[in-house]
């Protein structure tokens, strides 16, 4: 079977599903006549006109020999999302390599999208309690969490006041476990550190609650703190309560804290 | 969006003449895959002075020779990797969209897989302390390895292991701006995460080996440990050694421990 009408069988798809033929060729400053030949597989363009092709359809050069099968469909999605760069096929092949066709995105109601606060202790200073915000999402399938480190006029923060925003965001992906989940977290250069928080629902209250521990992926040091217990709270949804929980992270004294969260995250971590 | 095409235009047109210079070279010399994909020499100059391009019949057959796929007319080959689309396109899950785009929201846009002088592919034993019974430890083999970019492990567990319900588990290796951090993927029916953080560390026998602490992503259960202490030794690079090693996986009484392992992984952690 001969591979050259591939590329115009594609592109009738592609026209069909982005609107029509006319408004494609026209978009991509093309003339009737050569789009047609395009069409017919009678002639095929060079790589700057496929490229402008592809990026037109979201799609990639192997529309080109390959036809469109959802699977095809499926890879040029996710070499799209990975923004086509060797480093993300470290990690998509490396991914792939250790989880093999586990999905640790599947739903469950255990864990909602929305915003939680965070107990842990100090991983600096002894009795102290740190107290944060961040923020739990699922984008198409995968689930990510986003949240600041404390900012320099946080209650009790230590933070130099020249540290930004962007230096003090982390993010993460949550992986759903058999019981529980792996929340694992990338922090930003220049560290590149990644830490890990495992948890699983307790069962405190009428809200979502989830406790674990967290454990830094970094060298011990004297004085320092790289395991802690921590506790998640659901933030109530709307603008006044989460106002309220971002106002309230800081870096506390043990008294300050919640009799019941304190319990969890003093006590030692086997 | 005809001004752009003009600028970019001629430097994607040179990408397919890099691409091919770059495989076949790889491969042999420029004379041996033209003699073997039958192009004449003036053909195959004109190829890589990006004067001309394929047809799609002769491009299948390119990608089919040097196994790679379409996108070798518009992207560096160092930008995809090919094996996502041909070894898995008879997949059919979707849970790799949701893995991608979760690692693309949270990691910082660095490689996280240069190659690595302290940690370097080959064979490790493994030792850490019992998550189960406190008199033992837990002694494992592990292979480190390159795929074409990330760097991931394969794990044994032994033969006659209590709570071992696969032969083997798989993790990703990351490079951190100081030290490495394991995460280890413990596949269904388990389904749980782990994490090691491990640093370069000579030991008596001057070979250099990898030190840290390991955290399991599992919920509390009395009596049983889910942070350890963790030692990574290179196995030297022969069969006989390998063999010696993979004889000796699973649980050591503590008394049977080396001394040298034993100092380092029952040492208190912070």
């Amino acid at each position: 079977m001969s591979v050259l009408p591939i590329f115009g069988q594609n592109l009738r798809i592609l026209c069909d599903r982005r609107g029509d033929q006319a408004a494609a060729s026209l978009a991509l400053g093309l003339s009737r006549v050569q789009f047609q030949r395009y069409l017919r597989g009678e002639a095929f363009p060079k790589p700057h006109l496929l490229q402008q092709i592809c990026h037109y359809f979201g799609v990639d050069a192997r529309v080109l020999i390959e036809p469109l099968t959802p699977l095809l469909q499926r890879d040029m999605q996710q070499w799209r999302l990975g923004g086509g760069q060797g480093v993300d096929n470290g990690f998509i092949e490396a991914a792939r390599y250790a989880c093999g066709d586990h999905n640790y995105f599947t739903p469950s109601g255990e864990f909602p999208d929305g915003h939680y606060i965070v107990w842990r202790k100090s991983m600096a200073l002894a009795h102290k309690v740190t107290r944060l915000v961040v923020a739990v999402k699922t984008l198409t399938q995968g689930r990510v969490v986003q949240g600041y480190d404390l900012a320099p006029w946080a209650k009790g923060a230590t933070v130099l006041p020249e540290v930004t925003a962007a230096q003090r965001r982390y993010r993460g992906m949550v992986l759903r476990q058999a019981v529980g989940y792996s929340v694992v977290f990338y922090h930003a250069a220049p560290s590149l550190s990644i830490s890990h928080a495992y948890l699983r629902p307790a069962p405190y209250g009428p809200d979502v609650t989830l406790t674990g521990y967290v454990s830094l992926g970094r060298s011990a040091a004297p004085g320092m703190n790289r395991i802690s217990p921590t506790v998640w709270e659901k933030v109530a949804p709307g603008c006044a309560a989460l106002r309220v929980a971002c106002r309230s992270s800081g870096l506390l004294e043990e008294r300050d804290v919640p009799e019941l969260v304190l319990n969890v995250i003093t006590a030692p971590v086997q | 969006m005809t001004q752009p095409a003009r600028k970019s235009g001629p430097l994607v047109n040179e990408i397919f003449a890099q691409n091919l210079r770059k495989l076949c070279t790889q491969r042999g010399t420029l004379a041996a895959v033209a003699r073997d994909l039958g192009f004449t020499k003036v053909q195959m100059q004109r190829y890589l002075r990006g004067t001309s391009f394929p047809k799609p019949d002769v491009l299948q057959q390119i990608c089919r020779y040097f196994a790679t796929d379409a996108r070798i007319l518009t992207t560096p080959v160092a930008q995809f990797s090919p094996q996502l689309s041909s070894s898995d396109r008879d997949r059919d899950d979707t849970w790799a969209v949701g893995l991608v785009e979760a690692l693309r929201y949270a990691a910082p846009d660095v490689d996280y897989f240069a190659p690595s002088t302290d940690l370097p592919d080959g064979l490790y034993t493994t030792w850490r302390r019992s998550f189960l019974a406190p008199d033992f430890c837990y002694r494992s083999v592990v292979l480190v390895k390159t795929l074409n970019h990330g760097r991931v492990l394969r794990g044994y567990e032994a033969r006659n292991s209590p709570i071992a319900t696969a032969r083997e588990y798989r993790g990703v290796i990351y490079q951190q701006a100081q030290g490495h951090i394991v995460q280890f993927f413990y596949n269904d029916p388990m389904r749980a995460l782990a994490q090691a953080f491990l640093s370069p560390i000579i030991l008596g026998a001057g070979r250099p080996s990898l030190q840290g602490y390991m955290a399991l992503g599992r919920e509390e259960f009395f009596g049983l440990s889910r942070i350890s202490r963790m030692l990574w030794e290179p196995i030297a690079p022969n069969f006989a050694a390998a063999m010696a090693s993979y004889r000796r996986l699973g649980m050591v009484k503590n008394a049977d421990v080396p001394v040298h392992v034993a100092n380092l992984i029952m040492m208190p952690l912070a």
